[in-house]
């Protein structure tokens, strides 16, 4: 192989890659964020699950948040012949679905097993979505699957490979959103045990892929902010044969403010001051327009600045999320950047 | 990343033949792994258009056993001016369920990873219309480029031959999985049988055992087998399209995973030997094994030696053609039990 599966990819985000973490069964996911939190702080995990850690007092209230969910699929019933029905979390194209392997997360642990697909002798599976689908874990009955752990409720994502094509570009499911993941926990070590003109929260949030849950527990309290950065994904139409009238934000050209998609519209204010941070410290930086919603939406509208900082992605919400190394990497400089002049960072009427 | 169960209950052997890449006209490197791995003394021949065989025995009856190397997969067309690059499939394939999926080019400098486009539900198209990746037949793949002289730079060259990305599973419940079963397990049972004749050779005859080139294009490696020697009995092992749901069609509902192998008696190519296949079942009977008479709603490779006796042993394979072929390891174990008995019966002219 050219490109070495891993080539060029930080550790951590490899290992955030590899937890299994549909919206709901965030479990595993947060149990790594917390673990990397220990040393820093006192986090806060609410009655849904979402992580919090402030540092300083004082100055801006800034809010820097990422998702732990990630799409993937629930165990919905088990068939006489021992096929496993499920049921889609998150929004999924029903063609990516036949013919992928997956991991079934059951009460025993985890077990492979494959979404079938038709094959092409016999018409294929074009369009067929979970009413015709099934999990295929080898087993013959649903006795034998019972026994070996399943249940209706568990669990399933699809397995992943994370491999960097020419160098830059990393494809692999779950991008979305354990790259911001990542990107926060590095934000928040970086804010550790620094004076701060300001008082920061790093969270780690749940169920965004579901109606952006987690942030609405968010936006209700405790804590209020005068600023919020989602940091996430943003679906770009840079790629082959995609419609460029909305997202075109070519990957590799810089993380994008996304100022406008589906709920919200990015605050002009905060804008312009990240711009600024970007233009002085030569941090290339997109402003982008594209579809869906981000955690900002619910908190935007406690009053609070907000703008998305995202990574423009090719093929969101497929098995081959791409993204743009160098773009990941601007964008941790630019979340330090954020964090050393956060004073000056806007502040909303209190 | 390796799956949760690993590969435990893959054959080594069989795990180191899915490794390597051989799409219909590419078959070279399988042919060349199998060739080093055959025993001392063989005599293995490999003809033009890249058919192995080796012959065990001498003298009358003349049987032959053949599997296949290639197997399906894609062919780069044309390199875009954005970088990306067009594959045209080889061998038959659902080309609207390929979206997202990872793909290795087979360059002249090692493989390259790529990925079959798709648009996201994001965005408008994302959920309706055409497949985005699709432009006729061509599959849309993007490598992460810009230009065409960038893909080029990656080595990546029209008519190089592209697999989907390698990834196997062993599940829970005996079934092992991987893109290219069909037909390396055929390939890898030969394999094992070559190393049985040669510590026991048979007394019933002589055995050509083949590996042939380009089955899934249309039978073109059988057929130039066929067309330059006589067998008195022709073996053809491979895939039988069995489905773990009974969404399939025809009579191929009968055939289950873990219930034994498939004689094949009949299928769109026509008749098959019925006395040859009856023969089969009886021999499976007498040892014990688990076999499944069964039409088939397809085709195969028996079918270009209308002058031997001819019957299709196969192994049910779930899924084929997509990446997650599935078999039973009992089944490829029966399978390999039948083969043995075949070439160590006393007597071939009983079977047919």
């Amino acid at each position: 192989m050219k490109s070495s599966p891993s080539a060029a990819l930080d550790p951590e985000l490899a290992a955030l890659l590899a937890l299994p973490g549909i919206s709901g069964y965030e479990d595993a996911v947060r149990a790594y964020v917390l673990g990397q939190l220990r040393d820093l702080g006192e986090p806060r995990v609410d009655a849904m699950g979402n992580v919090t850690l402030t540092f300083g007092s004082g100055g801006p209230r800034i809010l820097i948040v990422a998702h732990m969910d990630e799409i993937g699929l629930v165990v919905s019933g088990i068939d006489p012949d021992g096929l496993v029905r499920f049921e889609k979390v998150g929004t999924i194209d029903d063609r990516l679905l036949a013919g992928r392997h997956v991991t079934v997360h059951g009460d025993r642990g985890p077990l492979a097993g494959v979404v079938g697909a038709v094959p092409p002798h016999h018409g294929g599976s074009s369009g067929s979505g979970p009413a015709t689908l099934a999990i295929d874990l080898g087993v013959r009955s649903a006795d034998e699957a019972r026994a070996v752990g399943v249940r209706v409720l568990n669990q399933a994502t699809f397995v992943k490979h994370p491999r960097v094509m020419n160098g830059t570009r990393l494809n692999c499911r779950s991008i979305d959103d354990r790259l911001g993941c990542a990107l926060v926990l590095q934000a928040c070590r970086y804010a550790s045990g620094r004076q701060l003109g300001a008082t920061l929260t790093f969270a780690w949030s749940v169920q965004e892929e579901v109606g952006l849950r987690g942030a609405q527990a968010l936006a209700q309290g405790p804590l209020t902010f005068d600023v919020v950065i989602p940091v996430d994904a943003c679906a770009s139409t840079d790629g082959p044969n995609h419609p460029r009238r909305l997202g075109y934000l070519p990957l590799g050209d810089g993380p994008v403010l996304r100022m406008v998609d589906h709920g919200s519209l990015g605050s002009p204010e905060l804008a312009a001051w990240l711009t600024g941070l970007a233009d002085r410290h030569g941090i290339p930086l997109q402003h982008g327009v594209t579809g869906g919603e981000t955690d900002g939406v619910p908190l935007q509208v406690t009053g609070a600045h907000m703008v998305p900082l995202t990574i423009a992605m090719r093929y969101v919400h497929s098995l081959a999320e791409t993204c743009d190394l160098r773009d990941v990497e601007n964008a941790r400089r630019l979340l330090e950047r954020v964090i050393d002049e956060a004073a000056t960072a806007p502040t909303a009427p209190r | 990343m390796t799956h949760p169960q690993g590969p435990a209950a893959f054959p080594e052997e069989l795990l180191a033949l899915l490794a390597i890449p051989g799409v219909s006209g590419y078959e070279r490197p399988v042919v060349e792994h199998l060739r080093a791995r055959l025993p001392d003394g063989a005599e293995a021949r490999v003809d033009a258009i890249g058919n192995l065989t080796v012959t065990f025995g001498a003298g009358d009856p003349h049987l032959l056993l053949v599997v296949h190397t290639d197997e399906v997969g894609f062919v780069v067309s044309g390199v875009r001016p954005d970088g990306a690059f067009y594959l045209t499939a080889v061998g038959h394939w659902d080309l609207a369920a390929l979206g997202g999926s990872q793909v290795d080019v087979h360059t002249a400098g090692g493989a390259v990873p790529s990925v079959v486009i798709t648009v996201p539900p994001h965005l408008d198209r994302g959920l309706a219309g055409p497949p985005a990746w699709l432009e006729g037949d061509q599959v849309v793949v993007d490598v992460g480029t810009e230009s065409a002289e960038a893909t080029t730079a990656l080595g990546v060259r029209v008519l190089d031959s592209a697999t989907l990305a390698r990834q196997h599973a062993a599940l829970p419940g005996g079934h092992l999985v991987a893109r290219g079963l069909d037909n390396r397990f055929g390939c890898y049972l030969l394999l094992e049988l070559a190393r049985e004749l040669a510590l026991r050779p048979s007394t019933a005859g002589r055995v050509t055992l083949a590996w042939a080139s380009q089955e899934e294009v249309g039978f073109r490696g059988p057929k130039a087998l066929a067309h330059g020697s006589r067998f008195d009995a022709v073996v053809a092992v491979d895939a039988y399209p069995a489905d773990r749901r009974p969404h399939a069609r025809l009579a191929n509902d009968a055939v289950r995973l873990g219930h034994g192998p498939v004689v094949r008696g009949v299928d769109l190519t026509g008749v098959g030997s019925v006395r040859f296949v009856r023969g089969i079942e009886r021999l499976a009977r007498d040892r014990g094994l688990p076999l499944q008479p069964a039409y088939a709603h397809g085709h195969n490779q028996a079918s270009v030696f209308p002058a031997s006796f001819a019957a299709a042993l196969d192994l049910p394979i779930a899924y084929l053609h997509s990446g997650v072929e599935s078999l039973h390891r009992g089944d490829l174990d029966a399978l390999d039990g039948l083969l043995r008995a075949i070439v160590a019966h006393p007597r071939w002219e009983e079977l047919w």
